[in-house]
């Protein structure tokens, strides 16, 4: 055999071969698939036309080709005497699966890093406003938490631990090549997505390494397919409801005897008494209500085989369930592709997207929030006066929630427009296999903010001439990313080389503008309504404007041997206007390489394995986002006194600051056992980040605190599991089962060389050496002596003290951030039905519960209190957990850290797919409804609204994730 | 062409794959870097309102040097519908770690930063023919850091005996920007010291103050320190240190160039109607720094109307409701905003609460008055051997300025001292004096029965807590800063 190769080798190396044909389809509805990659012998030898079909040749020696397409499985056929018909399965996650990095396209066997993907199915049709949250407990190494239900909020997603301080830990978002801003998915519709590849370690994210430290979220929106064309129709419409509170608040008799018994602080005479008892208000039930989710989506799709469309257009409508709160969205978008000659394509992607918000504030403190209101208002207040027909003043002075709630509206409207379009050319004539290719996007936003408090609102009735007050706010961002490469591709007998050459420009240019107005005296209460001329009500007026530039060059190589070895690097130079001139660029690289050991001889004995491989990659990626756009300047801001404007200095100079650098390893298996019924994948990672962005503690006898400094390292390390079993495969009926697990151990390994052996304190936590980020840092609370009823705290030494020390004795418990997290999918087939159930979870964390210290600090008893509080020590021999009512609460107190972990069945799924026979007659293509539940049920012992906290702390003011009832409708014609 | 087109694209790309420094240069266009911030004297003129505003901020004027050191003693008594956010200061519970204290540390270190940025720097632009320009501009930033360097010490050292050798506060002369940031790590001066350069500061600032172009304040109200402002800022410095000459000496200086108000006008002056008696305001206005003054005490908008803490009964029993003008000026009986009805009891605190007619509490915050220097001289004279007559004179002199019908005093020794110390609470009541007068002489504070949400009742001369922690922060960072004791 080794001889004949060799004397086949000298001659014309197609000397012998034979023409295959045939045609691909998709498994599901049987629709031919145009644009498949054919592969052979390790090279493309063509692809599917319009009708699917294809014509290929191929060496006689080859015995089979194999097929690759975006968003489907990758399938191999053998060559049989007649024509070869294929259909493809979409992703469910194996190694012939095709991912989209950005730059390229590959098969998952090529991969010698570590990529996760989330399919077409989890993402579509999902009554999530904002896209990031869809991908909850889907991926591996990747932890989202969304702080907040509020329609289209974005999460917090954090991917293989947090790996900085002051730069930011959120990934970089890529859609079709350009970066967007985590916000922005509100406005972006998920039904174009048509696969998300999440980027985790150094060799995968090289490419984007000057902004890839924390990962890389790559999408990419749906490809015209060519054929006829065809048309789809999604519709949904759900409800929401607000869950039940955990955290139970008093109710009338309850709070009244409390008072009564803490000395009548209002004076309540028996008459009073009387008539307030007859009172008993849910502030909860006041300010929510059931929202409502509709979405309707048309797309179209076709071409021939020089142009291909995807086009399509979309209504969404949320209602949150806090009164005036939603999201209205409209989208549009239009992918062409143009292949001009077989040597010349080119392209656009088009987004255009409005959307319009109204929200409340949430995650603060503050009186006035309704969400606080809620909790501190007392049960025996009323909305409404009914004597008056005013709102209700409460005697405390706590605002009245319903009245904040009616007479404040704060509305966000977006216009959203992305577009990427490029060029792609080939140049055999200088070279074969050197192809060109420049791209350039834009990400624009038109961000409009009004914000108006009536002169009836309580901020109204406290801002500048106490009429209310009407607020403007602009932020227009332009975004430029512009790539350009130069690639070369050669494949010599079992070789393949590729070799690019990239320069990359981004821009980031961000203006805003806004007025503060008063004095809404007359019938308008909006921007008609403001009072001009009027030194009462002197208007304010705001600008700013920042920019940042990058500017990068690299080069990518990857080269592989016998389709079995793979091997990958980078190098890159990258600069970033945000730093010192001295300190501007960086240097990065990547190493990688994969072993698909199943296609090893020695591995052909072992039969119940399909697929086997073994992946490294080392390598360096930089961080420069989350600092000030001049973070190394020294900046003068202007200071108004006296009518005069003069410069002070707002930021200290550090030349010296420089990127940020992650270095990351990665060292993973793959395996495809039992002909697909089990597909196991297990991931080791390292990370650390180097020249931490940091606050340099200062003495603040300069003016400052800190100054962000290049010091200090922190560790990211975990395991990664993803389990996929086809537990029953029957003609009729299927149960698939994917379970992912991540673990993330997250250390400080070293801080500035100033900071003491105890660390960084922030309120109630410490960044020490030794220990995690965020790890809570309290004074031990161990309840109440039953003699005098004070509090009683452990100090570190192990011994009990009533004195409150929290210099001396505060240590560290636990952190903020869930090391243990992932999710479980089940899904069902049987004939047209469809069931998936997905339970999302993470455990292992410690949260601090600070809404719980404002309702059990007796100090606010005039306002409403935690029902915990009615066991409060009251007597000698009390045996209870709450301190008597005359000492003053402690805050920083373990008292107040609460288990975070929970289990959430974040998606149900029942769907029904009309047979192919009932669809011909009624003249369609497709025909799926379906109802879904989201968050129906969630476990958890926080005490609270919902466990689900991005920072690890709940401050007050929750707005919990929807839990929504969905029933919709798929029709394809 | 389509080669040439492929040319074109090659070309454009080697031109970008060069690179180029340039591309990745911005400079701010909303905000100043040092070349760009002082290019000129007028510049500096314009850098005064920098070091002014910032004197606002709540861990200055805006509340820590305002209001608490009234809500931290027996002026005050903290009401129910206080949202007791400052209660381990009044309660006396801070540690190092409270959060007031390391804001007030840092906003006063802000201040000072903001005026030797100007005092270290304008030289280079003076000129023979613009120094009487410098010597206005730098004289006021030398008066502002003496003040506030004073003001740190009366928080945070113990002893404010003029040669007192206990630890006071790092006194700083050099801005941050002079320096490497990460190497200033001062160890604290003694008292004594602190006084040497305070005295320094001020005197050199009286030099440059002499002899400027223009006057600073015109015929306006004096929201920035002149020639007067700058003696009431040394009386009051003389008083601590027991310096009774120069406390009378410029403190008379005063008196003479703004003579007390008249009971017809007195209220006016609350209502920044009336410059009378003012030798130094922070402007706190609409459409500029539009903060509630002393809002944590009483915010009264109808919005708010929230009375977090009423005049102490005890002391108001001790003012003539009818005939002195301080009453009805400090406290209304039952104010409210809105048809919420308070007892006739409550004294709810209305010294601050607008301009004019408004109700909205944004108003001056009126540092150094002229009642403050018949009081400080009384004091300085009942302190000197031969002077208690005199001492006598200028507390009836105040008490007739503000009380209708007064029968001139007779009190003599003790008791003069005493009636001088109760006249200053009633005089200075919510202007930011209690605190630091009860520091610097019986060292007890017993506010009686209390009641929810205060906690304590005594703080006995023996506690820590009268002088405040040095925030942990700062001894996180410095290495050479030692602590009080007790914490």
């Amino acid at each position: 055999m080794l001889l004949l190769c060799l004397l086949v080798g000298t001659s014309q190396l197609w000397a012998q071969s034979k023409e295959v044909t045939g045609k691909v389809t998709d498994s599901k509805d049987g629709t031919p698939l145009a644009g498949v990659s054919i592969m052979a012998g390790g090279k493309t030898v063509g692809t599917t036309g319009a009708d699917g079909s294809f014509k290929v040749t191929v060496p006689q020696s080859v015995k089979n080709i194999s097929f690759s397409f975006v968003g489907y499985k990758g399938v191999t056929a053998s060559i049989g005497s007649g024509s070869v018909t294929v259909a493809l399965e979409t992703n469910e996650g194996s190694l012939g699966e095709v991912i989209v990095t950005g730059y390229q396209t590959l098969q998952k066997k090529q991969v010698t890093g570590s990529i996760a993907t989330v399919g077409e199915r989890s993402i579509k049709n999902t009554p999530i406003g904002s896209f990031d949250q869809i991908l909850q407990g889907q991926a591996t190494g990747t932890l989202i938490q969304a702080n907040s239900g509020q329609p289209g909020a974005a999460a917090n997603v954090i991917i293989r631990g947090i790996g900085s301080v002051n730069g930011t830990t959120q990934p970089l978002y890529i859609v079709d090549g350009v970066q967007i801003t985590a916000q922005n998915f509100s406005s972006l519709n998920p039904n174009d997505f048509e696969s998300v590849s999440i980027l985790k370690d150094a060799s995968t994210t090289a490419q984007y390494g000057s902004r890839g430290a924390n990962g890389v979220i790559v999408i990419t929106t749906k490809r015209g397919k060519a054929g006829k064309t065809r048309f789809e129709y999604n519709g949904l419409y759900g409800q929401s409801r607000f869950p039940t509170n955990k955290l139970e608040v008093m109710e009338t008799p309850e709070k009244l005897d409390y008072e009564i018994a803490r000395g009548n602080p209002f004076g309540w005479n028996a008459t009073q008494l009387d008539s307030l008892r007859r009172i008993n208000t849910n502030w909860q039930d006041e300010i929510t209500q059931t929202g409502i989710t509709q979405s309707h989506q048309l797309s179209a799709t076709g071409g021939n085989e020089k142009t291909l469309f995807y086009a399509s257009g979309a209504i969404f409508n949320q209602s949150g369930t806090v009164k005036r709160t939603g999201l209205k969205r409209y989208s549009g978008r239009i992918n062409i592709e143009h292949s001009a000659t077989k040597n010349l394509k080119f392209g656009i992607n088009s987004y255009t997207g409005w959307s319009d918000f109204q929200n409340t504030t949430e995650a603060n403190t503050g009186i006035a929030s309704p969400l606080n209101a809620i909790r501190w208002g007392n049960p025996y207040e009323r909305p409404i006066n009914p004597n008056t027909g005013t709102y209700q003043l409460f005697a405390s002075g706590q605002p009245n929630p319903w009245q904040d709630n009616q007479e404040t509206n704060r509305q966000t409207k977006e216009l959203k427009l992305i577009a990427n379009a490029f060029i792609e050319a080939k140049l055999p004539f200088i070279l074969n296999g050197l192809s060109f290719r420049t791209s350039w996007g834009a990400d624009y936003e038109n961000w409009d903010q009004t914000l108006l408090f009536t002169r009836f609102s309580v901020v109204g009735q406290s801002t500048v001439g106490n009429q209310g007050r009407f607020d403007k706010d602009t932020r227009n961002l332009t975004r430029y990313t512009g790539t350009t490469s130069l690639s070369y591709t050669k494949s010599f007998k079992e070789h393949t080389l590729n070799v690019g050459i990239y320069n990359e420009y981004i821009q980031r240019v961000l203006n805003t503008y806004g007025f503060s107005s008063y004095g809404l005296t007359g019938n308008f209460q909006n921007g008609a309504g403001v009072t001009n001329g009027n030194p009462t009500f002197f208007p304010a007026v705001r600008e700013n404007r920042t920019e940042n530039r990058l500017l990068s060059n690299f080069a990518l190589a990857s080269y592989s041997f016998k389709n079995r070895y793979f091997f990958n690097g980078s190098f890159r130079r990258d600069g970033s206007s945000r730093f010192g001139a001295n300190n501007r660029f960086a240097n990065f690289y990547s190493v990688g390489a994969g072993w698909v050991i199943s296609e090893e001889k020695f591995f052909s004995g072992v039969k119940f394995i399909n697929n086997l491989k073994l992946s490294t990659s080392f390598g360096t990626v930089g961080n420069q986002e989350g600092i000030g756009d001049f973070a190394s300047r020294e900046l003068f801001g202007p200071r108004t006194y006296a009518g005069t404007n003069g410069p002070g200095l707002s930021q200290l100079p550090n030349q010296d600051l420089s990127w940020e650098e992650r270095q990351k390893f990665n060292i993973g298996f793959n395996a495809v056992a039992f002909n697909g019924r089990i597909t196991f994948g297990i991931d080791f990672y390292n990370e650390i980040t180097n020249n931490l962005f940091l606050n340099n503690q200062l003495s603040r006898t300069t003016g400052f605190t800190s100054l962000n400094t290049n010091i200090g390292k922190v560790r990211n390390r975990g395991w990664e599991f993803t389990l996929i079993t086809e537990n029953v495969k029957h003609k009729n009926f299927t149960w698939t089962t994917s379970i992912n697990f991540t673990i993330n151990r997250n250390e400080i390994l070293a801080l500035t060389p100033t900071t003491p052996a105890i660390g960084v304190v922030g309120g109630t936590t410490v960044q020490r050496v030794g220990h995690p980020l965020n790890s809570n840092f309290l004074v031990k609370y161990e309840g109440v002596n039953p003699s005098n009823g004070n509090a009683v705290y452990r100090r570190p030494n192990g011994s009990l003290t009533e004195l409150y020390d929290d210099v001396n004795d505060r240590q560290i418990f636990g952190t903020r951030d869930a090391p243990y997290f992932g999710g479980i999918t089940n899904r069902f087939n049987y004939k047209g039905i469809d069931l998936s159930v997905f339970f999302s979870y993470l455990f292992g964390n410690l949260v601090y519960n600070n809404d719980r210290t404002n309702v059990e600090d007796p100090s606010y008893f005039f306002d409403n209190m935690s029902r915990a509080v009615s066991r409060e020590w009251r007597k000698p021999g009390d045996i209870t957990d709450i301190p008597r009512a005359s000492q003053a609460m402690r805050r920083n107190t373990t008292r107040f850290l609460e288990d975070g972990s929970f289990i959430r069945l974040r998606n149900v799924q029942l769907g029904y797919s009309l047979p192919s026979k009932a669809l011909k007659a009624i003249k369609l293509s497709s025909v799926r409804v379906f109802v879904m539940g989201e968050n129906l049920w969630t476990g958890f012992s926080f005490l609270g609204f919902d466990p689900e906290l991005s920072s690890g702390v709940l401050t007050g003011a929750q707005y919990p994730a929807l839990r929504t009832v969905t029933a919709g409708l798929t029709v394809g014609f | 062409m389509k080669k040439i087109i492929y040319k074109i694209s090659l070309g454009l790309f080697l031109i970008g794959a060069a690179g180029c420094k340039k591309q990745i240069t911005i400079n701010p266009t909303h905000l100043a870097t040092l070349e760009n911030a002082f290019k000129e004297m007028k510049d500096y003129e314009n850098g005064l309102s920098a070091v002014y505003n910032s004197m606002r901020g709540v861990g200055y004027y805006g509340r820590n040097m305002s209001a608490l050191p009234d809500m931290s003693t027996d002026n005050l008594v903290q009401t129910t519908e206080s949202l007791v956010n400052f209660l381990e200061i009044t309660d006396w519970l801070y540690t190092p770690q409270n959060g007031t204290v390391a804001e007030t540390w840092l906003a006063c270190y802000s201040i000072i930063n903001n005026a030797n940025i100007i005092i270290n720097s304008i030289d280079k632009l003076t000129t023979p023919a613009n120094q009487k320009q410098a010597n206005r501009i730098k004289g006021q930033c030398l008066a502002v850091r003496a003040m506030v360097h004073f003001d740190l010490l009366r928080y945070f050292a113990d002893n404010l005996n003029r040669n007192s050798t206990t630890a006071g506060v790092p006194y700083r002369k050099l801005s941050v920007l002079e320096e490497s940031p990460a190497s200033i790590k001062p160890s604290r001066e003694s008292v004594s010291s602190n006084y040497d350069n305070i005295y320094a500061d001020l005197n050199t600032a009286r030099t440059l103050l002499s002899d400027i172009d223009v006057s600073i304040n015109g015929n306006g109200p004096k929201y920035k320190i002149d020639l007067i402002g700058l003696s009431a800022i040394y009386a009051r410095v003389a008083l601590y240190a027991k310096d009774y000459p120069a406390a009378i000496s410029n403190a008379t200086t005063v008196i003479n160039a703004l003579p007390l108000a008249t009971r017809s006008v007195y209220p006016s002056i609350w209502r920044d109607q009336s410059n009378a008696e003012v030798a130094f305001a922070s402007l706190f206005a609409l459409g500029e720094f539009a903060s509630r003054l002393a809002g944590d005490v009483y915010s009264p908008p109808p919005g708010t109307n929230r009375s977090q803490f009423e005049g102490n009964p005890s002391l108001f029993a001790q003012i003539d409701e009818v005939n002195d003008v301080r009453f009805s000026t400090s406290v209304t009986r039952g104010f409210s905003t809105t048809t919420l009805v308070r007892a006739n009891t409550r004294l709810v605190v209305t010294k601050y609460l607008g301009k004019g007619t408004a109700i909205d509490g944004i108003v001056d915050w009126k540092a150094f008055r002229t009642g403050e220097m018949y009081l400080i001289r009384a004091e300085a004279y009942a302190n000197t051997t031969g002077q208690e007559l005199n001492a006598l004179a200028d507390l009836n002199t105040l008490r007739a300025a503000r009380i209708q019908g007064f029968v001139p005093g007779t009190e003599t020794g003790q008791a003069l001292i005493d009636a001088i110390a109760l006249e200053r609470r009633k005089e200075l009541f919510m202007e930011g004096h209690r605190w630091f007068d009860l520091k610097r002489t019986s060292r007890v504070i017993d506010r009686g029965t209390i009641s929810s949400p205060t906690t304590q009742s005594q703080l006995a001369n023996t506690r820590r807590e009268w002088v405040w922690p040095i925030p942990q922060g700062e001894r996180d960072a410095n290495i050479n800063i030692q602590q009080n004791s007790g914490y």
